[in-house]
C-alpha cells in the first residue's frame, strides 16, 4: 500500500487531473477517482451509469487488476471511458 | 495611385508595408504624405478604430517634406515614433526620409 | 549650418577601440555575447535599421511621457474607472500581473546588450533599450498604484512575481529564460524578434484597441505608448537576424521556432482570454484568431520570410491551435479561478456563445457540451460542482496545463525520458522543444512537480492556494455571480 499519483484522462474532459491513487486500488477503483473529477462536472453521466473501463498505453485493463500489479511509473497516464466504450 | 480604405476586417496582403499609428489627425496627414510619396502605388488604409495601418505594396517611402505639407507645420519624422506602436516591414531612417520595403515582394520594384 | 543627424550619426555611434592589454574574448565573452562562432569581422554589418540619437531620445521620450500623463491625469477627475465593465477589468489585472515585472527584466536583458552585444552600434542601442523599459515598469507601477485605493487586485503589479501563483510560474519560466538566461543574441532572436517584434502587438496594440473600445481609454492608452518604445527597440534583433542567416542559420531558425511556440502558448493565456472573453461582447473589435492572422501570420512572419527564414515546422499545427487552445486554457482558467488573482468572466451568455460559434466553427462541438453540463450544474444551484477538487497537469516546458493547447478530442500523452526521468508536455511542439535542449528544462519543476515532492503542504487544494500566495482579497470567482449561466432557459 502506497501512495501513486496517476495523470487520469477521462475521455472527454479537456485536461487530465493529477489523481491521487494507490497502489492497492483497483482498476474500477482508480476509474471512479479519475471520473470524479470529470462526470457530471464537465462531461454528462454516461447512460450506463457509474461503470468505467481503463485503458493505459491504449489496452483496455482488468477490473480487478491492482495499480501496484501493472509496473508504471508515477504519473503514468490513464484513460478512463464508459464501459463498454470504444478504446479511446 | 489612389487611397483605398478596406473594410475593417477585410484581409490583408501580406507583401503590404509601411507604418502603424494611432488613429487622429497624424494618420490623417501620414495617409496623405504616404500618398504623394509612393505616386505609382496604391495606398492601403486599414482603419481600426485606435489604430491606422497605412500600406503600400513591397516599399512605402515617407518624407519629411510631404509630411510637413500634409501638416501645414514643421516636424521632424523622428517624432512619427510617437504616435507610432507599430509598422510592417524593414525600415530605414533618415532625417528626411523613412522607407519601409521587403527584399523579396513583386511589388518591390 | 547645423549638421543633420544623417551627417554625424555613423561617427556618434563608432565606440569601439582596440584592446591592448586584453584579450577581447575576456571583455566579450561568448557566453555574454552569444557570437559563437560567428566571426568578429561580420558584425561590421550590422546596421540598425531605425536610427536614435540621445538627443532625440530625450525629446520625444520626454512628448510621450507628457501625452500619457495628460490623459491619466484627465481621466481620473472624469471618474472613468468606476464606470467599466467588470469582465474587462480582468484583462488589466491579468496584464498587469503578468508584465510588470517582466518589463523590469527586460532592463536587465537590455542592460546586457549595452555591455556585452557584440558591436557597438548595438550596444549604443542598448542603451536606449535599457530606458524604455525602466519607463514600462515604471508606468505600470504608477498606473497601478493609482488604482489600489478603488481595487486590491492591482497590488498584484507589483506582487504577482514574488508568488508561487501557477500563471506567474509560467510567464517566469518563459522570461527568465530567454531575458535573464540569455546570451545578447539569443534574446535578440527569442525577445527583440519573437516577442517584441510579434506577439507583444496582440497586447499591447490589437488589444489595446478592444480596451479603448470598452472604455479604458487610459490603460489603451499606456499600452500603446509603450508599444511605440517597443516597435522602436524590437529592430535591434533584425540585422543580428541577418548576421546569423549568413553565418549560422540554422541557430536562428532553431532558436526562433521555440521562442515562437512558446510565445504562443503564452499568449494563448494570457490575450485569448482577453479578447474572445473578458472583452464585453459589444466592444470586441475582432477575435484572437483573426487578430493573430493579422499581426502575427500576416504581419510578423512575413518580415522573418523577407531574412531567409523557414515558417517555424509546426505551421499548420499552430494555424490548427488558434482555434483551440486559448479556448481550452480559458475554460481551465475559469474552471481553476480559485488560483487566479482576477476574477474571470464565463464568457458564454446566450449571445457571446453565438459570437464564438461564429467565429470559431469548431467552438460548439469541442468545448459547447462541457459548458453545458457547467451550466446545468449552477442552474441545479450545484456551484461547488464547478469548482476543481484536484491540481490540473502541467507541461514541463510551458508550464501551462496539459490539455491547454488543443480540444479536447485531440488530447494525447506527450512524454520524453530524460537522464532517468519522466517529462510531459502539452503538445508535440512542445516536446520538440525540450528534446532538442533538454537541460533548458529539466531543473524547474512545475507546481505540479512540487506538489508531489511535498514542497506543498497541506497537499491538498487550500494548501496549493496557500503556497501560491492566493488571498481572499483577491481571489478569482465569476465576475457575474453566474448570471450568464440562468439566462439560459431549459438548459
Ligand atoms: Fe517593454
Ligand atoms: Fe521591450
Amino acid at each position: 500500500m502506497a501512495l501513486f499519483p496517476v495523470t487520469g484522462r477521462y475521455i472527454g474532459d479537456h485536461i487530465p487531473h493529477l489523481v491521487a491513487a494507490d497502489t492497492d486500488d483497483t482498476m474500477d477503483e482508480l476509474a471512479a477517482m479519475v471520473a470524479r473529477h470529470s462526470v457530471g462536472k464537465k462531461v454528462p453521466v454516461p447512460p450506463g451509469g457509474p461503470v468505467y473501463d481503463v485503458y493505459i498505453g491504449g489496452r483496455r485493463i482488468d477490473p480487478g487488476v491492482t495499480l501496484g500489479a501493472l509496473g508504471l511509473s508515477p504519473m503514468a497516464w490513464v484513460d478512463v471511458v464508459p464501459r463498454g466504450a470504444e478504446a479511446p | 495611385m489612389t487611397i483605398i480604405e478596406l473594410e475593417s476586417d477585410a484581409a490583408l496582403d501580406v507583401d503590404h508595408v509601411g507604418p502603424v499609428i494611432r488613429a487622429g489627425r497624424l494618420a490623417e496627414c501620414v495617409i496623405d504624405a504616404v500618398a504623394a510619396d509612393n505616386p505609382d502605388r496604391d495606398v492601403v488604409v486599414v482603419d481600426r478604430d485606435d489604430y491606422v495601418r497605412i500600406h503600400t505594396r513591397g516599399r512605402c517611402r515617407l518624407t519629411r517634406e510631404s509630411l510637413e505639407r500634409a501638416l501645414g507645420e514643421a516636424f521632424q519624422l523622428e517624432a512619427l515614433e510617437i504616435e507610432m506602436p507599430s509598422f510592417k516591414g524593414r525600415l530605414r531612417t533618415r532625417t528626411d526620409e523613412f522607407l519601409w520595403y521587403l527584399t523579396t515582394s513583386d511589388g518591390e520594384a | 549650418m547645423l549638421l543633420n543627424r544623417d551627417d554625424w550619426y555613423e561617427t556618434s555611434r563608432d565606440l569601439d577601440w582596440t584592446f591592448s592589454y586584453v584579450d577581447p574574448n575576456e571583455v566579450f565573452p561568448a557566453s555574454w555575447s552569444g557570437a559563437g562562432d560567428v566571426p568578429a569581422d561580420a558584425w561590421q554589418d550590422w546596421e540598425e535599421p531605425f536610427r536614435v540619437s540621445y538627443r532625440d531620445y530625450v525629446r520625444i521620450q520626454r512628448e510621450k511621457e507628457g501625452g500619457v500623463k495628460a490623459v491619466g491625469n484627465a481621466l481620473s477627475r472624469a471618474g472613468v474607472f468606476e464606470k467599466l465593465d467588470p469582465a474587462h477589468l480582468a484583462s488589466a489585472h491579468l496584464h498587469l500581473g503578468g508584465t510588470c515585472m517582466v518589463e523590469q527584466m527586460a532592463i536587465t536583458m537590455q542592460s546586457r546588450f549595452c555591455r556585452f552585444a557584440p558591436t557597438p552600434k548595438w550596444r549604443n542601442l542598448g542603451v536606449f533599450g535599457m530606458l524604455d523599459e525602466t519607463r514600462h515598469a515604471q508606468l505600470d507601477l504608477r498606473f497601478a498604484h493609482e488604482l489600489l485605493k478603488v481595487d486590491p487586485r492591482f497590488d498584484w503589479t507589483l506582487k504577482a512575481f514574488h508568488t508561487n501563483e501557477w500563471g506567474i510560474r509560467a510567464v517566469k519560466a518563459f522570461f527568465d529564460d530567454i531575458m535573464l538566461n540569455a546570451d545578447c543574441v539569443e534574446a535578440a532572436l527569442a525577445v527583440s524578434l519573437t516577442v517584441e517584434h510579434g506577439f507583444t502587438n496582440m497586447q499591447f496594440v490589437a488589444l489595446a484597441a478592444d480596451a479603448m473600445a470598452a472604455g479604458d481609454i487610459n490603460w489603451s492608452n499606456l499600452l500603446s505608448s509603450i508599444q511605440t518604445d517597443e516597435a522602436r527597440h524590437a529592430q535591434q534583433g533584425f540585422p543580428t537576424l541577418a548576421v546569423l542567416m549568413e553565418h549560422d542559420p540554422e541557430r536562428a531558425q532553431q532558436a526562433i521556432d521555440v521562442a515562437f511556440w512558446r510565445s504562443t502558448r503564452l499568449f494563448q493565456t494570457l490575450t485569448g482570454p482577453a479578447m474572445d472573453y473578458y472583452t464585453p461582447l459589444e466592444q470586441r473589435k475582432m477575435s484572437f484568431k483573426e487578430f493573430m492572422l493579422e499581426w502575427i501570420v500576416n504581419h510578423h512572419e512575413r518580415i522573418l520570410e523577407d531574412y531567409g527564414l523557414k515558417k517555424p515546422w509546426y505551421w499548420d499545427d499552430f494555424l490548427r491551435s488558434l482555434e483551440t487552445a486559448h479556448h481550452s486554457m480559458h475554460l481551465g482558467m475559469w474552471w481553476y479561478r480559485p488560483t487566479l488573482f482576477f476574477k474571470p468572466n464565463a464568457g458564454v451568455s446566450p449571445a457571446e456563445r453565438e459570437w464564438l460559434r461564429e467565429k470559431y466553427p469548431t467552438w460548439e462541438r469541442d468545448f459547447g457540451y462541457i459548458w453545458d453540463q457547467i451550466i446545468a450544474n449552477v442552474q441545479a444551484g450545484d456551484v461547488p460542482a464547478t469548482l476543481p477538487e484536484t491540481l490540473p497537469v502541467l507541461c514541463n516546458v510551458t508550464h501551462l496545463p496539459i490539455g491547454g493547447a488543443c480540444a479536447p478530442h485531440e488530447l494525447a500523452e506527450h512524454k520524453s525520458e530524460y537522464k532517468g526521468k519522466v517529462y510531459r508536455f502539452d503538445s508535440h511542439i512542445s516536446k520538440w522543444c525540450f528534446d532538442v535542449d533538454p537541460e533548458r528544462y529539466a531543473d524547474h519543476p512545475t507546481v505540479v512537480d512540487r506538489f508531489l515532492a511535498g514542497d506543498i503542504q497541506p497537499m491538498d487544494l487550500p494548501g496549493a492556494l496557500a503556497w501560491m500566495g492566493i488571498t481572499p482579497d483577491v481571489m478569482g470567482d465569476d465576475v457575474y455571480d453566474y448570471a450568464w449561466a440562468r439566462e439560459y432557459v431549459n438548459a
